[in-house]
Parts: structure tokens; sequence; C-alpha cells
């Protein structure tokens, strides 16, 4: 499956490099800061997942480093280097002629992200055309060749259906050749598999991952889903509330996770393989997510606080190498996981 | 220490009803609303206490002064009776305003119970609605509470009862169309579940959710209302001279106008546009308000 | 023990145009006092529709409902109200199950009130201590659903269905659209309060991890069909039918350090408007023989309880 114990320089020199980037949103007449000075990278040819709840703000990132922030959002400081140009500082033009080349998306919903007007092979044959290899035919002829290569059966038919004729995990396929039609250098995987059934979503991850051997692609995963992250990703970020709480190899963060909030999230994970307990004290911690904490934003659920830690944010601490953690008293509560 | 709390508990306090703390918000967003508020609130004085402070009785005829311009002693002028046309307006807002109101209020209440039924329960009733419903939509409300008024007979009720006809399919449509998503939703499976029967998932549980578009649609009508009553009033249907009412009055001054009296049937004719404006303005805003943010997560 | 609740050869079936679909086709299970029973599957094999018949919040087609010795199937309007007090449901998502406009208090008095079985000071004492139940603080009974974050919200949907104190509890995903932190935390409390008041549990899930930690036995469907059935312990760890088989392989497990094989099925369910002939499972089958295209298959016992409903 992955292997555990990888090297911390990852394959490759860094291809992504979000450094320090703070986001605000417009909310009710109020500027609320949700990414606070998030920086993660992403190596070349590396799996990394980007891990969080709802709140944590990992869509936000992604979609800051594609530059689909909605108009209420404004970028407050920071910088995302892609293959070493900073991306916020591009023209819209320079802009939309990285995204699909360097670097592209797939959506949680992927029929929504499909055109409802356009049969589904135009749509892929569309971006071979826009990368300039073929002509009008030859681009609807590798878009059939691509359709199949993702697994979808009958793919010179199922080219001519319409996205609303196909099911959620036929509609991620096609996103998934469309991608590969574009050959980017990154791809921003967020959430694929929300709402598809658990027997689809393996197939889609198995094509990831062959899509991932066959052509060396870099790959942001957004998921909430631990188990996705065990399986297929070498490297994971754990966010909370727009603030990056921990960053390590796969194997060492499940194994010994430095920061409270992994503790806390390994410790309510489910398993299929086995009974988990039940969590030893019922006291319910509270849910609600603030952003308007000066210092960590995990401090009114955390366990190991200290008063520092609302007023001011930690800095980033070596655990060991290639594992990272963003906490005040790691040190306290490390080793104390289940 | 910063409260973790609050930038979660919202503005609300626990025990004020669910959307009171927004409101002083989304009123200065929308001058549209205050304009029409302030509108309302004049209208609304001049019935109420507008009589008590006018100096002439609205039936009082002098024929000394008839037709006279705008003048310090009668501020609008009088009438081809030499009646103040001032105090008539006055008194009018007295027949006008009511029979809006009934007439919005009758319609709003059979038009609501029977969409929340027809969308409820569906089916053959439904179907049959909807087409009568079709067919009445088809006509301008005027038009049809025109005919009503004449199968029904000359009378104000007659023509309250028309007008309210003619909007009823208004409320019906809307309101079917709320109960139609609302009642897939899981609260109203769990009110099933948890025993209601029909009658009172319908009522109680669903209709509180449904009745935003009809209320707005309600004081959208109160402006058509008046209209529409003085339209057939200047027809000669339903209110009939010498009684003050907006309608009648612009009828009766309209004969005036080509010999120069402009005013026995301009100021009336204003009032009818304030007050059906005013209402246009609520209604519109209040449209504007609840599409967007009503659910306000 | 007797079961609580037991369901015979329930049918549903629905029509799309002229053409009718079997969204539950012949489904029986049981369930007794205090015990979790989860009904599994992926997105069309019908377990919601299998819970909402139960509770009769659909007609069924064919088949009975036996709920403390009275088939559901056959009572009328007032009877079957009288009995809603008995058996109740928890719904998925959080943010549609609460009516927006009512607060916290009129959701749960009202299911009191409605069976007449509290009034005045006594009503706000039930509905106190229900609310401490689950772990809620009785000051938030006069808040409205918009004041509340998802997990108290789905606690106020498990109070409202516990409160009458029912015998019988369908769980529709009630964790699926909670953040992880919190589901564990909603299990264990569905966990607890099946323990102090001996309900019995339907858990519909399509995620078998949270099934695994509620559940003591399972029942698979596949299709509006049950194709396997047994102890939840023996169906994990020796799964019979193929379908389970390739579902439980599917599932990601978060432990980087375990190896183990998946099998990946080919393509899609078939549209509930085609079913094959034979076995259901026929075209996705990596087992299949040709003897399975012939008629559905019998359930079958394999011992301990474990049924499966496979030509193996």
């Amino acid at each position: 499956m992955t292997e555990a114990n990888l090297s911390p320089s990852g394959v490759g020199g860094e291809y992504l490099s979000v450094q320090s980037l703070s986001v605000s949103f417009l909310r009710r007449g109020q500027r609320v800061r949700i990414l606070d000075r998030v920086s993660f990278s992403v190596d070349k040819g590396d799996i990394v997942g980007l891990v969080g709840e709802s709140g944590s703000g990992k869509t936000l990132s992604s979609l800051s480093v594609m530059g689909f922030l909605p108009r209420a959002a404004r970028i407050e400081g920071g910088s995302i280097f892609l293959d070493g140009v900073d991306l916020l500082a591009l023209s819209p033009e320079e802009m939309s002629k990285v995204r699909g080349r360097q670097v592209a998306m797939i959506f949680q919903s992927a029929r929504s992200a499909l055109n409802p007007m356009m049969r589904v092979g135009d749509q892929v044959a569309r971006a071979v055309q826009l990368q300039g290899a073929r002509g009008q035919a030859g681009a609807y002829e590798q878009a059939v060749n691509l359709l199949s290569q993702v697994g979808i059966p009958d793919a010179e038919k199922r080219a001519r259906a319409y996205p609303h004729q196909l099911s959620g995990g036929m509609c991620q396929r096609v996103l998934v050749a469309m991608m590969l039609a574009c050959r980017p250098s990154l791809l921003i995987a967020d959430e694929p598999t929300t709402g598809l059934d658990v027997t689809i979503q393996a197939q889609i991850f198995e094509l990831i991952r062959k899509v991932q051997q066959d052509t060396g692609t870099s790959i942001l995963l957004i998921t909430h889903d631990l188990g996705v992250v065990a399986e297929t990703c070498r490297r994971v970020i754990v966010m909370y509330a727009g603030q990056i709480m921990e960053t390590a190899p796969v194997g060492l963060l499940f194994a010994s996770p430095a920061h409270p909030y992994t503790q806390l999230l390994l410790s309510s994970v489910l398993r299929v393989d086995r009974k988990v307990a039940p969590p030893e004290n019922v006291t319910i911690l509270r849910e609600e997510v603030t952003y308007g904490i000066v210092g960590c934003r995990f401090a009114p659920r955390c366990p190991a606080v200290l008063p520092m830690c609302w007023e001011q944010r930690p800095e980033r601490e070596e655990v060991t190498a290639g594992h990272t953690v963003i906490c005040h008293n790691w040190r306290g509560s490390h080793g104390s996981s289940h | 220490m910063v409260s973790a709390t609050k930038a979660y508990d919202n503005e609300n306090t626990p025990g004020s009803g669910p959307y009171r703390g927004q409101l002083w918000l989304t009123l200065r967003s929308h001058p549209a609303m205050i304009i029409g508020l302030a509108l309302f609130v004049f209208v609304m004085l001049m019935m109420v206490v507008g009589p008590l402070m006018v100096a002439y009785g609205p039936l009082k005829t002098n024929p000394e002064q008839v037709l006279q311009p705008p003048s310090p002693q009668h501020w609008l002028g009088t009438d081809n009776f030499g009646r103040d046309i001032l105090s008539r307006i006055v008194y009018g807002t007295r027949l006008d305003l009511p029979i809006a109101f009934s007439v919005v209020a009758i319609a709003l209440g059979i038009g609501v119970l029977l969409g929340m039924w027809t969308g409820y329960y569906g089916g053959m009733v439904d179907d049959t609605v909807m087409r009568v419903t079709d067919v009445m939509l088809a006509f301008p409300a005027f038009i049809l509470a025109l005919a009503m008024t004449a199968i029904l007979g000359n009378s104000v009720p007659n023509v309250i009862i028309a007008i309210a006809i003619a909007y009823i399919p208004y409320f019906v449509r809307l309101t079917r169309g709320a109960v139609l998503s609302a009642r897939e939703l899981d609260y109203a499976e769990a009110a099933r579940c948890v025993g209601n029967p029909g009658w009172r998932v319908m009522y109680l549980h669903l209709l509180p959710n449904c009745l935003t578009p009809a209320l707005v649609q309600a004081t959208l009508c109160l402006g058509w209302a008046i209209l529409d009553v003085a339209g057939l009033a200047f027809l000669g249907l339903g209110i009939r001279p010498p009684t003050p009412e907006w309608g009648v009055m612009v009828s009766e001054g309209a004969r005036d106008i080509i010999s120069g009296q402009w005013w026995p049937s301009f100021f009336p004719g204003m009032m009818i546009v304030v007050a059906a404006f005013a209402f246009n303005l609520i209604g519109d805003s209040l449209r504007d308000i609840t599409s967007p943010t009503e659910a306000t997560e | 023990m007797a079961p609580v609740i037991r369901v015979e050869d329930l049918c549903k079936a629905f029509r799309e145009g002229k053409a009718q679909i079997w969204a539950v086709n012949g489904v029986g299970l049981d369930i007794s006092a205090g015990e979790a029973v989860g009904l599994v599957g992926e997105s069309g094999c019908g377990k919601t529709t299998t819970a909402r018949c139960m509770l009769r919040l659909l007609e069924p087609t064919k088949g009975r409902v036996l709920f403390q010795d009275l088939d559901l199937t056959r009572l009328n309007g007032g009877e079957l109200r009288r009995q809603r007090r008995y058996m109740q449901m928890v719904f998925q998502d959080p943010n549609t199950s609460l009516n927006p406009r009512f607060s916290v208090r009129r959701t749960l008095e009202e299911p009191l009130k409605l069976h007449g079985l509290a009034r005045g000071k006594e009503l706000e004492a039930r509905l106190r201590e229900t609310m401490l139940r689950v772990n809620l603080e009785p000051q938030m009974l006069d808040r409205y659903p918009h004041q509340l974050s998802g997990g108290q919200k789905q606690r106020v949907g498990v109070a409202r269905a516990i409160i009458t104190e029912p015998r019988f509890v369908a769980l529709d995903e009630p964790t699926s659209s909670l953040d992880m932190s919190i589901r564990i935390q909603l299990l264990s409390l569905l966990q607890r309060l099946q323990q102090e008041l001996g309900m019995a549990y339907l858990f519909i899930s399509h995620d078998l991890s949270a099934v695994r930690f509620l559940c003591s036995r399972i029942f698979v469907m596949y299709l509006g069909r049950v194709i396997e059935a047994g102890p939840a312990d023996e169906i994990f760890n020796h799964p019979a039918h193929p379908y389970t088989q390739a579902l439980l392989s599917a599932i990601p497990i978060p432990d980087p350090t375990s190896k183990r094989s998946r099998i990946l099925l080919e393509g899609e369910p078939p549209s509930l408007f085609n079913l094959p002939k034979g076995c259901s499972f026929y075209d996705r089958c990596k087992q299949r023989k040709p003897g399975c295209g012939e008629g559905p298959p019998p359930l079958r016992d394999a011992g301990d309880g474990h049924y499966v409903s496979c030509f193996e």
C-alpha cells in the first residue's frame, strides 16, 4: 500500500510552496480572517493529504492556489509559489495559463463541475485541444481514448452522453480524464469521493493512484477521511480553523501524533477491521470553530492548553525529521496518545 | 481572554425570537423599505387622526366655493360641489384602506389554506385546483374583478369579494410552491413520525415556513387592491358618489380637467399613487430581504 | 427473547411512468430489545426505504411489520398514530430535521403533548431530564436550531426520538453529516442511551465502521434484497457473500501499516429498472458461475445465525 517511512525530503524538490498565506472572508459585514499564516508544501511526485474537519479552511486553501477565490474573500498576506513562480503576483491571463497545464483541480461534486449542456466526450476533447497537441478530430479520438483509460466501459458510446445521464462515479472519472488531457504537474483533489459509494470510492482512488504512478503528477488530496489518508497519502498536513497544526509522513502521524488535535482525531476514528473502544471521558467537547482567537485556535478544545496558547501563536517545531508541529505544549502530550 | 462563544452565539440571546436581532441591520440596508414604511405610517396616521384634524366635513357642500383652486382656506381646493378636497381625501382613507385590507385578508386566508392543502396532498384535487387557477390567472385581476362584480351585483361587499377572488390564485400558487419543497424536508417527516396527523403537519409545522412568499405577495396586493377598488369606483362599480373615495373623486373630477380645473382629480389620484407605492416599496423590499437571507447561515 | 419488531417479506414498489421498480424486494429482519441491528448497503439498496416502511412513513406494497404483537400494516390512522409513541426515528441531516421556526422546547414537548404523556411541571421536568440525557444543557431549550451547532442539533433529534421512551428507534445515517471528532461521541451517546433505556435500534448506514462500533447484528442489502445477515463480528471477520467481501475490502483503514488486498468491483450497480434475472449481483461478481443466472438465490444458513443468499 504505502511506504510508511519515506525520507523526509520527499521524492523531488518542492513543487508547491504555500508560505504564510492569510485569507479573510466578508461575513455579515465583518471581515473574518479564516486562513491564518498557513504554510505547507507539496514535493514533486509526492501525494500529500490535507486533513481537516468542516471549517478548517482546507478547501479555501486549495481555491487560493487555483485562483478561484470567491468575491467575498481577500488575500491578506503570504505567497503561493508554484515551481518557483509566485501565483499571487500573476495577472489573471497568466494565471489562466498556469491552470490546466501546471495545476488542476477535481472537485467534490463532479457532476456540477461539468458543463451540463455539452456531451462529455466533447468536454474532454476540448481539454485536449486546449493543450494544443491536436486538431478537432484528433482531439475527439484522444478524448475517447482517455475515457477508456479512466475505466469508463463502452467509452465510445458513453462519450456521447451528457453529464446528467452519468452517475456520480462516472462523472468523476470524466474529470480525471480531462485532467489527464491537461497533464498538470500538480493535481488538487478536493474530497473527490464525497457522496459516492464506498465501492466506487475505492475505484476512484485506485484510478488516481494509477494516474500518479504513470505520470508522476504531484497530488494534494483534501479529505476528512483518515482511512483514505492512511492508504493513499505519503505525507499529511493537519489543519484546524484555518491554521496548520501538524505535518508529518503518514506513518509517523498515525504512530506518534504530536499535536493534541491530531491525537483527538485519531482517538475518534472508527475502524471497520476491529471494534473501537468508546472514548473515556464523556464530556462533550465544544464543537464551534472560532476564528477570532489571536493565538492557537484549538485552545478552546485543547486538553493540553496553556494560558499563553490564547495569546501567542506557537512556532513551528521539529519533532523528528520531516515531522513538524505547531503547538506550545506538544511535549506535554506527545507520547501520551492512545 | 477572548470569549470563545462570542463568534458562535450570533446576535441572538436565548429567549428572543428567531430573527429579531437582525431587524435593525436589515432595515438599514434597505432604504426602499424605510421610505415605504414612512409613507405607510403617514397614510395610517391620516386614516386614524386625519378626520379629527380637518376643518370641513367631507360631504359638506358649499355652492359659493365651487371649483376653487388650492388656497389657504382650502389647501387642495374644492370640487364641483364646493366640497373641500383635502377633507375628502382624508376621509377617503377610511374607506380605501380598510377595503384593501379586507380584500387581502380574505384572499390571503383562503388562498394560503387552499394552497397548503393541495400542495400537501396532491393528487386529483391538486390537479383540479391548478387548472382552475391557471384559467383565472390568464386574466388581469382587474378584468376578473370587473366580471365578478357584474355577476354578483354592484355593492361594496361584492366588490370586496370580487377583487379578493381575483387575487386568490396568486396566493394558492405561491403557497403551494413553498409547500411542495417544504414537505420533502426531514422535519415534516419527523412531525409525522412523532405522531402528528396530516392537518397538524400542514398547518402547524409547514405553514409558518411557507408563509413568507404569501406575505410578501400580500403587501403587494394591498397596493393593487387600492388601485383596483379605485378603478372600479371610477367605472361606477362599488362605491358611488357622494361617498368620498379616491377613485370616485377622480371620476367626478375627470370632466373638469378639460376646462382647466386639474385639482379635483389630481390630488385623489396622487393619493392612490402614494398609498399603492408605499405598499409596493414594502413588498419589494420584503421580497429582497426574505429571498437570499432566509437561510441565515 | 421475542423480538420487539419483526419484518416479514417486506416489499415496496415505486412507479416511474409505466415502469415499476422494486426498491425493497422481500426483506425480512427482526430486532430484540436492547439490540442494535445494522442495515447496511450502498446507495439504492433500499435500506432507507425499508426503515421508512417499517415505521409506515411510507406505505409498504406487500409484507408485514410486527411490532409489539401488532401488525403495523393493518392499523388505521388513529391506531397507528398511537403506536408512534413507541417507535421513533433519528434523521440524517441535522440541518433539515428540525423545524427552523420551533424552539428546542417546542420540538421536544410536542411528542409528549400529542400522546398525553405529561403536562405542566412534569412536562418541564421531562424536558430537562431528556436534555441532560443527551448531554445538552437545559438552558438550550429556548434556543432555535440556527443557534446550535451540527452536533447539538443532532442531539436534539435524538432527544426528540427518545423523549416518549420508545421501544424501537430507527437511526437513519445519524452521523453522516457530522465531523469526525463528533461522530464517535454521538455513537457513544447512542450506545449509552440504549443501555439505559433498553431500546431496539435499527442503525442504517453506509458507513460500516460506525456500524461495527454500535451493532451486534448486521443485515447487508443490495438492490432491494438482503444478501447476507448475521452477528456483526462474524460478518466482519468472515464475510460469505462476494458483495460483502468486496464492500468490506473497499473501506479504507485508518492505519498505514495494515496491509490488505482489495477486491475491486467492476462497473456500477445495475439500474433498478432492469434487474438481472438471477442473482442481482451476477454481473459484478468475481465468483459467478453459470448457475447463478437462474432465479434468485435462496437464503442459506451458514451456521451461528449467519445467513447468506448465494449459490456458493
